[in-house]
């Protein structure tokens, strides 16, 4: 134990790798504010410079980078409408709203202090649970995760907005779009149409630029000569007795952030949605409707999302797994400097997962400290001409995109994603399902296979299957419960 | 009539080009079914036409149930057109510009093309001028290269027009 603390509190101890953590923060705050950027192209393009740092600096900065990222997605969730990471798509439905009611520092404030404890809890998470919860996971099999990809597109009905058959069509929209390119079981081509372009699919990063960046700036055009919100700045460093109101739900929603964030494949998205659906549960009578500036909704996914951050280093860690899109990239930086993530790593070099929690835990307290200073600054986007901010978004997303692989295919398809965005929003679509398909649709596909076969495609010992193991009888009722409260909700 | 925030929880009027945007989507389900089945047809539930073939089902029941209902909608006003309301000037040179912008940015390279777009599109959106226009195009254009190019190292496009 005396180790841990040890390990632990290198970073904080060493004024150069503080230093590190709280740079790779700041980076990823502003990074991941910036529409049309990812942080997961932050983390990318910076690991390409640390491959010649010592281990523990590039630890150090990742970690920063990581945490303040999807914090930082938020931001411009809260001020435009962009989320700037997608475990920001669930916070832009109840911050944008408070933004044009003039609550942008109240909603940011806000978020800062519960992404704060969601962070603090993820990171609890994952010092006490780690062990424990890579055990639980290996016992998922193939049925579970594909019920699981069931469960996440069902949450559909809370994004679905005048329609729930509109939210279906975008979420089946977005499992074939998922589907463009070559099968990873079977190599086959799906949906190329003999193309090149097509066979390695289109990248999620340039579609989620594409429908939130580009689409709603082609919707702002409509409100080019509105004169922008002037945002009240008198209070933005929340009220202990506001905290102390929604710490609760913040704390519950943390929990589902941790355990989805230590799932295999899923993220912080996915673990906002179910939080912000938990959310809508539990609080029957919100003073704001959800969706129309509810603070719960913002606090269960702002929370639950950072919470997620340390849940993901769970299967990162222990098993080689990369629990999202940003932790995959960190497992082949860690190979780069002869790091083996697995479940040996604790036993091996245990210095390396205590060091972890001591740059994370830093982090954290960082996006404290830059979330509430930097608000000013922040809230004054939203006051920036219009005229001047889409031309820019637009920029943005174009070095964003065409940072993924240095394709200008890539931005071709952020652009066509852009316009059918457009026409969906301006017809009473909700794009963010298009989004939860795309990424759920890939492991809905390989883990419906694997477990049909691993039956050898009886369908008969399939659904036998699905009653018959305690976890894949726990999430079919689930799926139970979450399909008859969107029938429920539709009647209504 | 706001075109870009449907009412909620309220019978709403349908929007121009509403119907046939839902005919649309409805063919566009029928195509995406018929190349799901083609993928691997019915020959079992491990095949990797499944998922698309489930997907395709929901898109077809999803679009069809929306098309139904919008065709119930009541009309547009008379004074509602799709070219004012859904598709105005402002939108169509826009995305006519951004279109040119990526069509170039290969050939001009990210700098010129970049210029260029920030430009034209602060000249026409901001109109304060051609003279601060090009003041700001430069200074954000600046920012960004420096940002990204110098310290990120993102790579982005050079001028193949010189090659």
């Amino acid at each position: 134990m005396a180790n841990a603390f040890e390990y632990f509190s290198i970073g904080w101890a060493d004024p150069y790798l503080f230093f590190l953590t709280a740079m790779g923060t700041f980076a990823g705050i502003y990074v991941g504010a910036i529409p049309g950027l990812s942080v997961t192209m932050a983390v990318s393009i910076l690991i390409s410079f640390t491959f010649s740092w010592d281990v523990n600096e590039a630890l150090a900065l990742m970690a920063g980078i990581f945490m303040g990222g999807v914090y930082g997605g938020s931001r411009t969730a809260i001020l435009l409408n962009i989320p700037g990471a997608p475990s920001a798509m669930i916070t832009a439905l109840d911050g944008y709203p408070l933004a044009k009611k003039g609550e942008a520092s109240q909603a940011i404030g806000l978020s800062t202090v519960m992404s704060f404890v969601g962070g603090l809890v993820g990171i609890i998470v994952l010092a006490v649970a780690a062990p424990i919860i890579s055990e639980f996971t290996l016992l998922f099999a193939p049925r579970d995760y594909f019920l699981l990809a069931v469960l996440g597109l069902l949450l559909v009905g809370a994004l679905s907005g005048e329609s729930l058959a509109k939210g279906i069509f975008c979420a089946a929209l977005g499992v074939i779009l998922g589907m463009i390119g070559l099968d990873p079981l079977t190599a086959e081509e799906r949906f190329t149409f003999g193309t090149l372009e097509l066979t390695g699919g289109i990248p999620y990063i340039a579609a989620m630029i594409g429908f939130f960046g580009i689409a709603e700036v082609f919707v702002q055009l409509h409100q080019i000569g509105v004169e922008p919100i002037r945002q009240n700045l008198g209070k933005i460093i929340p009220s202990w007795s506001m905290v102390k109101k929604y710490l609760p739900l913040s704390l519950q929603a943390s929990g589902i952030g941790a355990i989805i964030g230590a799932l295999p494949g899923t993220g912080g998205d996915i673990a906002a949605m179910l939080a912000y659906d938990h959310a809508k549960r539990v609080t029957p009578n919100p003073v704001t409707p959800f969706g129309e500036g509810a603070y719960e909704g913002l606090i269960a996914a702002e929370s639950s999302n950072n919470a997620a951050v340390g849940g993901a280093y769970i299967p990162m860690l222990t098993l080689g797994i990369p629990g999202d899109a940003v932790t995959a990239v960190m497992i082949g930086a860690l190979f780069i400097h002869g790091i083996q993530p697995g479940p040996l790593m604790l036993t091996e070099t245990p210095h390396l997962f205590w060091y972890t929690v001591g740059n994370l835990t830093l982090a954290n307290l960082c996006i404290l400290i830059f979330g509430l200073t930097g608000i000013r600054l922040f809230s004054k986007i939203v006051q920036c001409p219009k005229g001047i901010l889409l031309p820019v978004i637009i920029v943005l997303s174009v070095v964003g995109t065409y940072a993924i692989q240095n394709s200008v295919t890539d931005v071709y398809w952020m652009f066509g994603c852009g316009i059918l965005g457009y026409f969906l929003k301006t017809y009473g679509y909700q794009v963010a399902p298009i989004i939860l398909g795309i990424i759920l649709g890939p492991l809905m596909d390989v883990s419906y296979r694997r477990a049909s076969i691993s039956v050898k495609n009886d369908m008969g010992d399939f659904l036998w299957a699905m009653v018959s193991h305690p976890i894949t009888l726990a999430l079919v009722i689930g799926i139970a419960f979450v399909l008859i409260n969107n029938l429920r909700g539709t009647r209504r | 009539m706001n075109t870009t925030e449907p009412l909620v929880n309220a019978e709403r009027p349908r929007k121009p080009g509403e119907l046939v945007f839902t005919g649309l989507l409805f063919a566009g389900s029928l195509a995406i079914a018929y190349y799901s089945f083609n993928i691997s047809g019915l020959s079992s539930t491990s095949a990797p036409g499944s998922i698309p073939m489930m997907a395709a089902v929901f898109l077809l029941i999803s679009s069809l149930f929306t098309l139904f209902k919008t065709a119930k909608m009541a009309k547009p006003g008379e004074d509602e057109r799709f070219a004012n309301l859904i598709t105005p000037r402002i939108f169509l040179f826009y995305v006519c510009i951004t279109l040119a912008y990526i069509l170039t940015i290969n050939q001009l390279g990210f700098l010129v093309s970049s210029l260029a777009f920030l430009f034209f599109s602060i000249l026409i959106l901001y109109r304060q001028g051609p003279l601060l226009s090009i003041l700001i195009s430069i200074n954000v254009l600046a920012i960004i290269y420096v940002v990204f190019r110098l310290i990120f190292k993102v790579i982005l496009p050079e001028a193949s027009i010189w090659q």
